[in-house]
This record gives structure tokens, C-alpha cells and sequence, in this order.
């Protein structure tokens, strides 16, 4: 009697289900899991993208400020990153840039020190307390000019509008927010399914987001493996079901 | 004994007629196969998460497909292809500009305003959009160049929805426009079924690479006109085969045809659903010799279905009625340097296989086999930007050589069971080889008329002919020993599962961390 069990759990079905499982479980331990906890920078936003082909340089003189408008700074943005490089007469490197975030109830400053060959500056922040829409600015503290760099392309151009030494300019300043502390993205997902619901105007709350990225993750799977050992199961003996 | 195999349905069918509708409709849902109905779930499953994991306009060319559903709903006109002052409606253009969705298509490093902030603002700026402000986008528009049958059918719950705002419709739009995707999946299951004799382990493996299959499952969350495209392409090959296995009759050629000539009236690639459909009508000519009367009967179905579409697209269903077919596309396509069958043959040698010594090198890219067939096939997301590992893509490339090798031999020590299938056989490669060598046609006629600098195709013009790509993978596995082929199919399932989820999560993970 103990026999027959044993020999019906190890029927043709039972066990081609059973191998389907395991290796979607072993493909999930070995691919999704280090992918979903290795730890890697955290972006806070990217109000303006960098040029997909050529760079555009804006030149910003002495004492003057490149400004952009309409920038999303989140509540989790402490760094601030951008392009940079000396002006074609600068001598002894780049002029020291102050770089001053502001929004209504909102105001945060650091400066890029001087002497600079020219390249990525990651530039730490106050965050604001939440989420809020204002403008960053650039301005030039040295004594000779800067170039700061972005994209006038059509394909990469954001909404904020950017004004350089007072005139208005097409273009943006490539602009990236960051955050200090470098998180696995199965940390981040209340804040990515936030981003998420935020995309649909509110009609998916994170909490559903929540739902439905467990249902994917376990219902796909367990859903294909139902349906092929039904099938299997279904099939009348003598079909080669059994083992 | 066959008395006590009827009663029981005409009973159910005496119940369904008493019940209510959604009894009804309940009653037929589970009078379904159970693993159907799990590998739908499956499907919905997928096609709802590729929709969170994809922001509004990311996938392949969906602003300008929305604009044209949009304007179509909005005025109940077509947009014109070629001129008017905005090719999408300042609701959309706005959206696409303030919500940085525009400058996000296909650029790696950018990402959408995603924060609670940017939501207020847009909300804002959508509070203050004049009126008919999701009415203006009449053109000029490149994708009125398709014919409008996808578009009526999307303004439908694009009116029942339209009073959402524009973010919520599009999540709506999509989860309709997955619907094809289900009709995909229903369809190659009935065909693997019809095919296989009824062994249900076999459909599951067609029909569940089907919905495992990425690039189909992400295409179900765009909107985009092709996702009928292939439902149809999908519904005319099991009309065409059951013409074939069952006989013609004016209802089944009648049926076939409308499938047809529905899938010409969604995209000009459906075109090759007409000699697919003619193939099938021949083969069933000779197959089941029927009497003069009754072929000159099919044959004016066939002439008044296909011409009746076609006049009605001429004069209806073109920008302003009486215009050009798919836009002046069939016009343009041929207009440019002449045609040379000796290198229109070279280009799909050398797209398949390395340059033999003496041919002229392929015009355009290095671009062929590889890039179609397996890239941009299993998984090229959002506007090709989004893409998996390149050692997936050196892996599933293994993979397909060791199915094609294996679909050979199971072909070669079948044989005899096959010939007895013929007809089928037949249809099927009819739609293999008419798409193939239109798709090789139009991206030769593309290269030179394009100076060699865009070879058009991808691999999601592959996506119509889906369910061959079902049925090859269960005809291989299903003719492997009896041991043997349930635990390959296991390997093969679990793969597209691993394959699909990851799709899903490097989609969702490009655009929102």
C-alpha cells in the first residue's frame, strides 16, 4: 500500500512539475536574488539626461549663473551630480561653482572647490523635506569662466527651461540626483512602487503595487506549473504519464 | 449510450439558456480546460505587469499609436499622415514634455518625473489645459499611415474611459489592448489541440511558450496596432487550417477570409494574411475536390470578402476617403532605385549566413539573423533600449540552433505522420515563408531606399507568426520519447518563466530606481 503512494507521487507529471519548480526556484536563487540585493548607488531623479551623441557646452562668465527651472528635487536627493570643466583660458584648473537648489520653503547650497581638471562633480545636499519643484543654479564664484555640460538635443531635452548669464538657452544642464547611502533594490521597492503609483496619477496605490508584483512573482510560475501537471495529469494511462 | 452522452449537454444548454448573462458567461468559463484557464491567468498576469513595469509612451512608437486613438475617439476623423499642426494633441504633448516621458524614449539615462511633486505639478498643468485640448492631434502623424481597424476598435474604451485623466486612460487603454494578447494565447491553444490530436501536456507547452514568450507579453501593455495584428494573423491560420482538415465550406471560407481581410485592415504587414488564405483555399480544393458549383460559390466569398474590404478601406478608411493604400507606403516602398533579384537574394543570404567568398557585401548594417531572430525577438524593450544581458542572448541563440536542429529531425522520423498532414503543413508554411519574404523585401526595398542606413524590420515583426513558434517548440518536444518529452518541456517552461519575469523586472527597474 505504502508502495503504490510512493510509486503514484513519482508518476511522469509529478515529477516533470517538480522540475519545472525547482529550476525556476534555482534560476530565482542564482539570477534574481544577488541582482535584487547587491548593493548599488540610488538615483533620486534625473531632471535632465545626458546628450545621447554631442555634448553641448554652456559657457557660463565670471560672476554670472546658469540657471534651470521646474527641477523636481526629491526628498531623498543628497547628492547632486553634473559635468564640468575649466573655460578655454582658465590656467590653473576649473573656478570654484556654487551650485544653490531653491523652492518655496526650500533653500540648499554647496560649492564645486576650484582647481578642478574638469569631469563628473558629485556634489553633496540638504534634501528637502518632501518632494517639491524649484529651480538650481550654478553660478560662477571664480574668476575665469566654466563650462558646464549638457544636452540641446531634441531627443534629450526636459521640461526645465534654462537661462545662462540672464538669456534664455536651448538646452539643459545634465543633472542627475543621487543619494549618499547605496541600497539593494529589494530595499528600494516601497520607493520605486511609489515612483509607480506617482506614473499613474494615484489609480494604482503602492499598496496595490505591492499585490500585484507578488502575484507576478508567484503566481506566474506556480500558474505555468499548475497548468502542464494538470495537463499531464489528465492524459489517460498508456500515454506515457507514468514513470 | 449515446443518448447518455447528450442529455447531460442538452441539459447544460436548456440551464445556459434559463440563466442570466453572466451565468452564462461563468458556466462557459468553466466549462474550459482547467490548464487553459491557468495559462490565461498566466497571460493577464503578465500583460497587467508589464503594464506597471512600463511609464506611459515607452514602448515602440505608442505615443504616436495613442495620438491617433485619441484623435479618432476624440473627433471621429483619421489623422492625416502627412500634414496638420501637431502630430499629438496638446493633452499629450504636454504629458510627453512636463512629465520628461519624451526625452525618456530610448535613452538609458533618463527617468521619468516620478516624484509626488512632479504628480501636483502635471496635475496642475492638466487642470489648466484649454478646451479640446485631447482633440487637436490631427496630424501629421507617421502612424496614420495604417489602416484604422485597430484604432476604432481602442476608441471604444478610450470614449468609455475618456472622462480619466490621461495617465489613468492609458493604463486603461493598455489592460483592453491585452486582450489580444489573451486572444493569442486562447487561439494557439485551440490550434496545438486541433493539431495534436487533443493531448493537453502539448497544447500547454504551445500555448505557454506563447505567453511566456517576452516580447509578445510586453507588446500586450503598448499600445500599438500590431497587437491585433497578430491576434488576427493568429485567428486566420486556425480558420485556414480547419478549411484544410475539415473541408470548405462558404461558412469556414467566409470565416477565414474576414480574419484575412481584418488583419490587411490593421496593418499593411496583415497583407500577408491574403495569400495565406488563398494558399489554404487551393489546398482544400484539392484535398477535398469539390464540385464546380461549390468552388465557383468559395471563390466569389473569397473575391467579395477580400475586394468588399478592400473598397471599403479605399473609400473609408483613409485620411479624407479615396487616398493612397497604407499611406502611399506600397507606392513609396517600390518608387525607389530599381530592383536586383540576384542581390535582393544575396541581402537574405548574407542575413542568415556569413559572406561567401565572391559576394558583394549585404547592403546596410551588420544587421541579420541574430539581431532579429533572437535580440530583438525574445527581448528588446521599451523603445529597444531595454535589453538582457548579451550572454542570454548568446544563450537562447544555442538554444534556437538546438530547436531548429531538433524540429528537423522530429520532422525527419515523422515523416510519415506528417505527409498524412500535409494540408496543415502547408498552411504553415505558407504564413512562415509569405512573412519572412515580405519582411525581407520591404527592409531590401528600405536599404535602398534609405542609402543602407535602416534595415527596418525587428524582431516583433516576427510576432504575427507567434504561433508557429508555440507549435514548433511542442511538435519538437511532443515527438521526443514518452520519458523524455515532459521533463524537456519542463526545461523549456521554466526558462521562458525566468526569462519573462526578468524581462519584466530590468523593464520596471530601467525606468522607475
Amino acid at each position: 500500500m505504502r508502495r503504490r503512494a510512493l510509486r503514484a507521487s513519482f508518476t511522469l507529471p509529478a515529477l516533470s512539475a517538480a522540475l519545472a519548480l525547482t529550476l525556476i526556484l534555482a534560476g530565482a536563487l542564482v539570477f534574481f536574488l544577488p541582482y535584487l540585493t547587491r548593493l548599488r548607488p540610488a538615483l533620486a531623479g534625473v531632471p535632465a539626461p545626458a546628450p545621447l551623441v554631442s555634448i553641448a557646452e554652456f559657457t557660463v562668465p565670471p560672476g554670472r549663473a546658469a540657471c534651470m527651472s521646474t527641477v523636481a528635487i526629491d526628498a531623498d536627493a543628497s547628492l547632486v551630480e553634473f559635468s564640468l570643466k575649466p573655460g578655454p583660458h582658465a590656467k590653473a584648473g576649473g573656478p570654484p561653482v556654487e551650485v544653490t537648489l531653491s523652492a518655496p520653503g526650500y533653500h540648499a547650497s554647496t560649492t564645486v572647490p576650484g582647481g578642478y581638471p574638469g569631469g563628473l562633480a558629485t556634489m553633496p545636499i540638504t534634501p528637502p523635506r518632501q518632494s517639491v519643484i524649484g529651480s538650481v543654479c550654478f553660478r560662477n564664484v571664480g574668476h575665469s569662466s566654466v563650462v558646464l555640460e549638457g544636452s540641446n538635443e531634441p531627443r534629450t531635452i526636459s521640461r526645465s527651461s534654462l537661462v545662462v548669464a540672464g538669456n534664455p538657452v536651448v538646452g539643459d544642464v545634465a543633472l542627475t540626483f543621487g543619494e549618499r547611502r547605496e541600497t539593494s533594490l529589494l530595499a528600494q521597492a516601497g520607493e520605486v512602487f511609489g515612483h509607480i503609483s506617482n506614473l499613474t496619477e494615484g489609480l494604482l496605490p503602492v499598496w496595490l503595487i505591492w499585490v500585484i508584483a507578488a502575484l507576478a512573482a508567484f503566481a506566474i510560475p506556480m500558474g505555468i506549473v499548475a497548468a502542464f501537471y494538470v495537463a499531464l495529469r489528465d492524459l489517460p494511462s498508456g500515454d506515457g504519464v507514468t514513470a | 449510450m449515446a443518448t447518455d452522452v447528450r442529455r447531460p449537454s442538452s441539459r447544460r444548454a436548456r440551464r445556459l439558456r434559463r440563466a442570466g448573462p453572466i451565468s452564462r458567461a461563468r458556466s462557459r468559463i468553466g466549462a474550459l480546460p482547467r490548464a487553459l484557464i491557468l495559462i490565461l491567468i498566466v497571460g493577464a498576469l503578465q500583460a497587467l505587469a508589464w503594464n506597471v513595469a512600463l511609464p506611459a509612451f515607452q514602448g515602440p512608437d505608442e505615443d504616436a499609436h495613442f495620438a491617433y486613438v485619441q484623435y479618432l475617439a476624440e473627433t471621429g476623423k483619421l489623422p492625416s499622415p502627412s500634414v496638420g499642426d501637431s502630430p499629438v494633441s496638446t493633452e499629450e504633448h504636454d504629458a510627453l514634455t512636463y512629465l520628461n516621458l519624451f526625452s525618456l524614449r530610448g535613452v538609458l539615462a533618463a527617468r521619468p518625473a516620478w516624484s509626488s511633486a512632479d504628480l501636483r505639478y502635471w496635475q496642475q498643468i492638466e487642470k489648466t489645459l484649454p478646451p479640446g485640448a485631447a482633440a487637436n492631434g490631427a496630424g501629421a502623424n507617421p502612424i496614420a499611415k495604417d489602416p484604422p481597424l485597430y484604432y476604432a476598435i481602442m476608441s471604444i474604451p478610450y470614449r468609455m474611459f475618456a472622462s480619466l485623466p490621461l495617465l489613468k486612460r492609458i493604463f486603461v487603454l493598455r489592460l483592453f489592448n491585452a486582450l489580444c494578447f489573451l486572444a493569442t494565447i486562447a487561439l494557439v491553444w485551440t490550434i496545438a489541440g486541433d493539431l495534436f490530436g487533443g493531448t493537453q501536456w502539448k497544447q500547454v507547452v504551445a500555448a505557454g511558450a506563447v505567453a511566456l514568450e517576452p516580447q509578445l507579453a510586453f507588446m500586450s501593455a503598448v499600445i500599438n496596432a500590431d497587437n491585433l495584428l497578430i491576434a488576427l494573423t493568429t485567428a486566420t491560420l486556425l480558420a485556414a487550417l480547419r478549411l484544410v482538415m475539415r473541408g470548405p465550406s462558404v461558412g469556414r471560407v467566409l470565416t477565414m477570409c474576414l480574419l484575412a481581410a481584418a488583419a490587411a485592415l490593421t496593418h499593411g504587414r496583415g497583407l500577408v494574411n491574403v495569400p495565406v488564405a488563398v494558399t489554404a483555399l487551393v489546398v482544400a480544393w484539392i484535398r477535398f475536390r469539390p464540385g464546380v458549383r461549390q468552388v465557383a460559390g468559395q471563390l466569389a466569398v473569397m473575391a467579395g470578402t477580400l475586394g468588399g474590404a478592400a473598397s471599403l478601406y479605399l473609400l473609408f478608411g483613409t485620411p479624407g476617403g479615396g487616398g493612397a493604400a497604407y499611406g502611399g507606403q506600397v507606392g513609396a516602398l517600390n518608387s525607389g532605385p530599381p530592383f536586383n533579384f540576384r542581390q535582393f537574394l544575396s541581402s537574405i543570404y548574407q542575413f542568415y549566413f556569413p559572406r561567401l567568398p565572391g559576394m558583394r557585401p549585404r547592403l546596410g548594417p551588420a544587421y541579420g539573423y541574430r539581431q532579429v531572430f533572437i535580440e530583438t525577438f525574445f527581448g528588446a524593450f521599451g523603445w529597444l533600449e531595454v535589453t538582457f544581458k548579451p550572454r542570454v542572448y548568446a544563450v537562447l541563440e544555442v538554444a534556437s540552433a538546438i530547436g531548429i536542429v531538433g524540429l528537423y529531425t522530429a520532422f525527419v522520423t515523422r515523416f510519415r505522420s506528417i505527409r498524412r498532414q500535409w494540408p496543415a503543413v502547408i498552411v504553415m508554411l505558407s504564413l512562415l515563408v509569405t512573412n519572412i519574404v515580405f519582411l525581407h523585401y520591404v527592409s531590401y526595398r528600405a536599404l535602398l531606399g534609405n542609402g543602407g542606413t535602416n534595415p527596418l524590420i525587428v524582431g516583433r515583426y516576427l510576432l504575427p507568426m507567434i504561433s508557429l513558434f508555440g507549435l514548433a517548440i511542442a511538435f519538437t518536444v511532443g515527438s521526443l520519447p514518452r520519458r523524455l518529452g515532459p521533463p524537456v518541456a519542463a526545461v523549456v517552461l521554466a526558462a521562458g518563466v525566468l526569462l519573462s519575469l526578468t524581462g519584466i523586472g530590468i523593464t520596471a527597474v530601467r525606468f522607475y530606481a
